[in-house]
């Protein structure tokens, strides 16, 4: 099992419940995994922990056989090695598209960092933008810039919330192949939420279906 | 369990030095309320008998006066400014606030010169009209004296808030009740009053809070309050002991203050809103009603601003030749300096503690922004004597040490250098940079430095790469914020400067309290004009943010 999460409860402060309750799920390697749920079924929070960005009470993860939470160890968001598609993509204002790409690979001379910079802009067709700022990109474009923010560092396991929620419907469709397509020749693991099953259809491999903080099925996307 | 895995890891630098530096605020505070415990000395008993009364009736009537005064004029001025439009709005909407840049003691001596025996209008009505007026009409040195000054220069803070919140929240809720038929009057009454109560409350907090700090105030008009109590019972009696026990009491007071305004203010709080808003649609006030309008306004301003102004200014045409020698550049520099450095380290410390409040939701959080906020409340002479003492049992201990680097090191080496001024400014100021810094966090959000850390940076790299870049504003603004403030700043500085330091603030002060109100304009003048500089920065900043 390439991702192994087992027994993982979590609760916001203040809040009654549980928001997770004995989440468990396991991911094959360069699978693409869908998480479905209303909203507040807990499915952002899922991804908050594996990144490292919320703390369960109990509960484990490992990836590739690395455990990065347990009740003994506890890596934080910058050593886990885990890339994370934001709602609202969270592009630094203030920095260029190449500067946005460039910001995660700071273990790299120069050179590396611009032929990685080439390479993901490859990957998401959007090169000749890297002197561009957010601001200056359509709602599609900065998805893309996000994607290959999180795909530069080469995590191991790329997590996107809600991708398609803040694009047009009409654009919808037409980002959910590409993103498809992008991913999969990444290869990489990946693990998106959304509340919509058409984005599920179309892009996983694997569903789940989360219902205030319990798994209540698991499958390929014909359980939808 | 987890999470006591992830309180050891997230012990950073930011969260140590956060405990480091609230720690060291709260601890000399802590020594004066502990105080009250101890067994009082024989001197309390006669300043609890014969003087005591007098300090709390004294300040009592200035801040119920004050109070009263500063919130019909902050109303009715936020009200006339928002709802109506006449001649002159748009100047008097900023002009308004220019008191502000004027602090109370150059306010003070300014209206005594202006209405003493020698001062322009009696020599006005000796020379030119031969009119010769009993004393008692132009003594300002009284109760109702400084009533008025802590009224005219100290109503902005109501009138800011009140407008802002006029302003931007309360369209609908106006045009609403023109709508079912309601007055102008009834309006005012029965839909203002009530929804800007909150905002109000604040305001008026605000200039309590400031009227029980003052000391140069009261000090020039010889009216005895706390602050000028604790000042006498030291340096007049000698008995720190009492001195500690007054500011015990006033500080105990402050914290009833500020729990009436928690349980008066309700739930609600005055935000400047940061979401778009649609502004009240201006009524015109034609005629005579325009004229009264403008009146009032000009009347405020002129009492507030311009006369004041218009005297230093004139005084400082005639004093200025004698006044600008090396020793006014000296203090001049000394009074910049020293308020650049302390502003400085003031926005570190607040940043620190701002970023480690944001990243931890949990009790020590809440504990840090709510103790921050507490020093701006605490008057100057408390904080004074606070941090004296703890300077002076620092220097006790640390005396091995002197003594180590240098053999002939006197006992006091801390408490008779400039550290101990600046401690008490952060101390008294952080708040201000704080309030600040955490406005910029609020408005960025936490995603752009959640994006960070899943891209491989710890919190430092991203609090520099990030979130530094993108809250530079809120610390321009801050850092300009508390540097006027401590340039203006009197009584920690009166007290704690070492020997021959002197400030813009404190050389006023002096030339004033010799009977020299001439010699005092020029600094006062610089004092104004830099303070009007930062205000106008400051609103320039709040427009474009809001706009």
């Amino acid at each position: 099992m390439y991702i192994e999460i087992k027994g993982l409860y979590f609760k916001y402060k203040n809040a009654k419940e549980e928001t997770l309750k004995n989440f468990t799920m396991s991911i094959e390697k360069g699978e693409i995994v869908s998480i479905l749920g209303e909203s507040g079924s807990g499915k952002s929070t899922v991804l908050r922990v594996i990144s490292g960005l919320e703390v369960p009470s109990h509960g484990m993860i490992k990836i590739n056989n690395k455990t990065i939470i347990d009740e003994k160890e506890f890596i934080p968001p910058e050593k886990r090695g885990v890339g994370m598609v934001f709602q609202d993509y969270a592009l630094f204002p203030h920095m260029t598209v190449g500067q946005n790409i460039k910001f995660g690979l700071k273990d790299m001379n120069r050179r590396e960092k611009l032929n990685r910079l080439k390479e993901v802009l490859d990957l998401v067709n959007l090169e000749g933008f890297e002197k561009r700022y957010p601001y200056e990109l359509s709602g599609g474009q900065q998805q893309r810039v996000a994607l290959a923010r999180a795909l530069a560092p080469k995590p191991s396991v790329l997590l996107l919330d809600e991708p398609f929620s803040n694009l047009d419907a009409d654009l919808q469709t037409k980002i959910r192949e590409e993103l498809k397509k992008i991913i999969k020749k990444a290869g990489i693991t990946s693990i998106f939420v959304t509340h919509d099953k058409e984005d599920s259809k179309a892009i996983a491999d694997k569903v789940i279906i989360l219902k205030e903080g319990e798994i209540i099925k698991v499958g390929d996307v014909n359980i939808l | 369990m987890i999470r006591t895995k992830y309180i050891k890891h997230s012990l950073n630098s930011w969260s140590i030095l956060s405990f480091i530096f609230i720690s060291l605020i709260i601890f000399p505070n802590l020594n004066i309320l502990m105080n009250l415990i101890n067994k009082p000395n024989e001197n309390w008993t006669h300043i609890k008998t014969y003087l005591l009364n007098d300090y709390i009736i004294n300040s009592m009537i200035l801040v119920i006066f004050t109070g009263i005064l500063t919130t019909i004029i902050g109303i009715s001025l936020s009200w006339i400014i928002s709802a109506y439009d006449f001649p002159g709005r748009k100047f008097f909407e900023w002009g308004l606030i220019l008191p502000l840049a004027i602090p109370p003691y150059i306010a003070a001596y300014t209206y005594n010169g202006i209405l003493d025996y020698t001062g322009v209008i009696q020599a006005t009505l000796r020379n030119h009209f031969n009119i010769q007026l009993s004393q008692k009409y132009f003594d300002i040195m009284s109760m109702k004296g400084s009533i008025f000054i802590f009224t005219i220069f100290l109503f902005p803070y109501v009138y800011i808030i009140t407008k802002s919140f006029l302003e931007k929240q309360s369209a609908a809720l106006i045009e609403n009740a023109r709508l079912l038929g309601r007055s102008q009057l009834e309006i005012f009454i029965h839909v203002v009053l009530p929804i800007s109560r909150a905002s109000i409350i604040g305001g008026v907090s605000l200039v309590i809070l400031e009227v029980l700090n003052d000391y140069g105030v009261v000090k020039f008009f010889g009216i005895t309050t706390f602050s000028t109590a604790i000042f006498k019972t030291w340096f007049g009696m000698g008995d720190i002991d009492s001195a500690v026990r007054i500011s015990a009491i006033l500080l105990l007071i402050v914290f009833a203050i500020l729990l009436i305004e928690k349980l008066f203010r309700g739930r609600k709080k005055y935000s400047f809103s940061n979401t778009k808003f649609r502004p009240i649609t201006r009524k015109e006030l034609k005629d005579v009603k325009g004229i009264l309008a403008f009146l009032f306004c000009f009347a405020v301003f002129s009492l507030g601003f311009l006369i004041p102004t218009l005297q230093l200014a004139h005084w400082s045409l005639m004093t200025y030749k004698k006044i600008l020698d090396i020793e006014f550049w000296r203090f001049t520099f000394s009074s910049l300096s020293i308020a650049l450095l302390s502003a400085g380290l003031i926005i570190i410390i607040a940043i620190i503690i701002a970023n480690y409040c944001r990243m931890n939701d949990n009790f020590l959080s809440k504990l840090y922004s709510k103790t921050t906020a507490v020093g701006y409340s605490i008057p100057g002479a408390v904080i004074a004597i606070a941090v004296i003492i703890f300077f002076i049992a620092l220097d006790n201990k640390l005396f091995w040490l002197y003594k180590l680097i240098d053999k002939n090191s006197s006992k006091l080496v801390l408490s008779t250098s400039i550290t101990m001024l600046i401690f008490a400014y952060i101390i008294r100021f952080l708040a201000i940079g704080f309030n600040s810094i955490e406005s910029g966090f609020e408005k960025i959000g936490k995603k752009f430095s959640e994006a960070s850390r899943t891209l491989g940076m710890n919190i430092t790299e991203t609090f520099l790469k990030v979130d530094f870049k993108m809250i530079k504003p809120s610390i321009i603004s801050g850092f300009i914020l508390v540097f006027v403030d401590i340039l203006k700043e009197l009584p920690l500085t009166l007290i704690l400067r070492p020997f021959n330091f002197n400030t813009l603030a404190t050389k006023s002060f002096e030339y004033a309290n010799d009977e020299m109100i001439h010699e005092a304009s020029v600094s006062s003048l610089i004092i104004i004009i830099i303070s009007i500089i930062s205000i106008y920065i400051f609103n320039k900043a709040s427009d474009k943010e809001a706009s």
